[in-house]
């Protein structure tokens, strides 16, 4: 459902070139969570945007749904649902309604398709006390559950999760690892960009550990635990980096 | 696919729209500010004219005599001569006499805004027909109302110079013309009916509309501009927006258009503004200019498609600023150096002559729009200049959305 064979990405600035990814295969199959972890700058945001087609590999393919993710640019964004970490990003002066329906257009829904989308959604994450409401006044969960909506609305094959619980709070994240495991019940095919471990043991079934957009370690979690010799994935994590460093 | 794309730039048209129109402060930046602006302008300008204008009708003034420097008093000869002959050529005048110990000093704390001073023997001088009688205004000129009363007061002397020789040579001679020659001059419009010019006595028509109409134009969109990219990067919109199945050339087109309407709907509030001002104090401006004017077609149409073209170069100046920036406070920054261009350019052609204009100017973005509109209010068709700046703006608007296309494709919009 989703492949990466070989890819490089290389950013220049100022004449120096700057490898952020650095030959990254891996496959991820149809109902799959698989788990990126990495440490800040590691190149999983940079492996993402890549999936995502916001930024084109410098070497390498990517398929996604089958198609080219430079060449089929537009159908791999039909394919996938993205959902960035930190604050969600809304549009504050757009109804709840209003934000859902932009991106389920954008992504070539009919107005028929949308609604009953919506439909489902709204019951789904519960939206219909605030859905006619303007964003901007919501609070972080009620904003955290419109964007889990906006991100499935045109029902995606492929979901890309970029470090979903990045600065939220307790209650906010088990919502966020909830909504993950939803997503994994509808058969999505789920990439999961992290640095916390533990959510990383709760959700994924594989997982691939990237230091310095390079591949330390791949496989399942339990493959990765017996490759390191230890007993969780943050030991094995600690240990692999370490060594690498 | 063209349609698909089509659809596309409809839907985030639409959507940019309608939350532009929500947001209070580009509301507030766009139309409000353009619409109340000239209003308030003209009603603080018109205040201070009818205050300038009911301080020279009511000065305050001395007479001092000789090298004293103590005034007259109401009592003396001198002043009652003043009033009698000269301060009552001007039935609305109205002087306020103030007697001051030294009128030097009066003139600097400002206690009197003129001191007249005659000679020993004015009242003599005066009825000697063989004699020049000198009288002096003395006026502040640090003082606006001063230097307005002393106008005032030296050409009822003046008048009453012309009076009393009138008088003198009446005397001689009942049949001798006073004026054997008169001068007036006529503009062609005022000499032949069938020549359409408006003449270029009225500054609003000439300076101010022109200047205005380009700026705006220019940088109206400014505030909706610095919203459309860098303030979604802020808010964390922009990413997931670009994910969606649009294309960045729908995206990049809409945000383009809402710019050029922004723009746009910001020049016609100045102009309904203008148009609002003038018609509330008529009394201070001249209207006859607006109801006198003809405006060829073909003219407007070349006017509308260079501000068009100016638009196009502007919005897209504006949205290469917000793409390169990570925050809304640095597109504001950017956005602020763009926006003295105009207003330099703008002033640089305050005192053009449109009858002489020179041609290489046609190649000088904004300036060429300003004198393709001075030309038009004018009456003065120069075809081959509306059509050169037409073609020189189309080649810079096309420019402008090449490389705001090059710059929106590029990966530093999202890497930075």
């Amino acid at each position: 459902m989703l492949s990466l064979n070989n890819v490089t990405k290389v950013f220049k600035k100022y004449d120096k070139n700057f490898v952020a990814v650095d030959d990254l295969t891996f496959n991820i199959k149809e109902g799959e969570i698989f788990g990126l972890i990495g440490t800040n700058g590691a190149g999983k945001t940079t492996t993402m945007r890549m999936i995502a087609t916001t930024l084109k590999p410098t070497y390498g393919d990517i398929k996604v749904c089958g198609y080219d993710s430079v060449k089929d640019d537009a159908m791999v964004r039909k394919c996938i649902g993205v959902l960035y970490g930190g604050d969600t990003g809304l549009y504050d002066r757009l109804t709840a309604r209003e934000n859902i329906e932009y991106f389920g257009q954008l992504n070539g829904l009919s107005d028929e398709a949308i609604k009953k989308q919506m439909d489902y959604l709204v019951e789904v994450f519960g939206l219909a006390d605030y859905l006619d409401r303007r964003c901007g006044t919501f609070s972080r969960g009620m904003k955290q559950k419109t964007s889990f909506a906006r991100a499935i609305i045109h029902n995606p094959q492929v979901m890309l999760f970029d470090e979903p619980t990045s600065g939220l709070d307790i209650l906010a994240s088990e919502d966020v690892l909830n909504f993950i495991k939803q997503c994994k019940k509808m058969g999505k095919t789920i990439l999961l960009s992290s640095h916390n471990m533990q959510e990383v043991e709760e959700l994924c079934d594989r997982a691939l550990i990237i230091d310095r957009g390079q591949t330390l370690c791949t496989g399942t979690l339990s493959q990765i635990l017996e490759l390191t010799n230890t007993k969780t994935i943050k030991e094995a994590f600690i240990k692999l980096v370490k060594r690498e460093n | 696919m063209k349609n698909k794309m089509l659809n596309q730039y409809n839907i985030v048209l639409k959507k940019e729209l309608k939350d532009a129109f929500r947001d209070k402060k580009s509301i507030l930046a766009t139309f409000v500010l353009p619409l109340i602006l000239f209003p308030l302008f003209f009603l603080i300008i018109g205040l201070s004219g009818d205050s300038l204008t009911e301080k020279a009708v009511n000065p305050r003034l001395t007479i001092v005599q000789g090298d004293a420097i103590a005034s007259l008093s109401t009592d003396s000869e001198e002043y009652q001569y003043f009033n009698d002959n000269i301060f009552s050529l001007n039935s609305s005048l109205q002087v306020s006499y103030v007697e001051v110990e030294d009128f030097k000093q009066s003139l600097i704390d400002g206690d009197i805004y003129l001191a007249i001073i005659v000679t020993n023997t004015f009242l003599n001088d005066i009825q000697d027909t063989t004699k020049s009688v000198d009288i002096q205004v003395i006026y502040d000129d640090r003082s606006t109302s001063g230097s307005t009363a002393a106008g005032v007061i030296v050409d009822l002397i003046n008048t009453y110079s012309e009076k009393l020789l009138a008088d003198r040579v009446n005397e001689i001679d009942p049949d001798l013309s006073m004026e054997p020659i008169t001068g007036n001059s006529l503009s062609l419009s005022q000499a032949y009916d069938d020549i359409n010019r408006y003449g270029t006595d009225s500054a609003i028509l000439h300076l101010i509309i022109p200047m205005l109409l380009t700026m705006l134009i220019s940088i109206g969109g400014a505030s909706i501009a610095t919203d459309l990219v860098a303030g979604e990067k802020e808010r964390n919109t922009f990413e997931p927006l670009l994910s969606t199945g649009a294309s960045r050339f729908s995206i990049l087109s809409a945000k383009y258009t809402v710019i050029i309407i922004f723009s746009f709907l910001s020049a016609i509030a100045e102009v309904l503004s203008i148009v609002l001002s003038m018609l509330l104090t008529k009394d201070v401006f001249a209207t006859s200019a607006f109801s006198s004017i003809y405006l060829p077609v073909d003219g407007v149409i070349l006017v509308v498609f260079n501000l068009l073209m100016l638009a196009a170069l502007f919005s897209g100046l504006l949205l290469i600023l917000t793409s390169t920036s990570s925050t809304l406070k640095e597109a504001q920054s950017k956005s602020t150096i763009v926006m003295f261009l105009p207003m330099i350019i703008a002033f640089a052609t305050m005192y053009v002559d449109v009858a002489d204009v020179s041609m290489w100017t046609m190649c000088l973005p904004i300036y060429n729009v300003i004198i393709s509109i001075k030309l038009l209010l004018a009456g003065v068709m120069n075809y081959a200049y509306l059509w050169g700046a037409l073609a020189i703006n189309i080649v810079y608007a096309v420019l402008s959305v090449f490389v705001t296309m090059k710059t929106f494709s590029k990966e530093s919009l999202i890497t930075k």
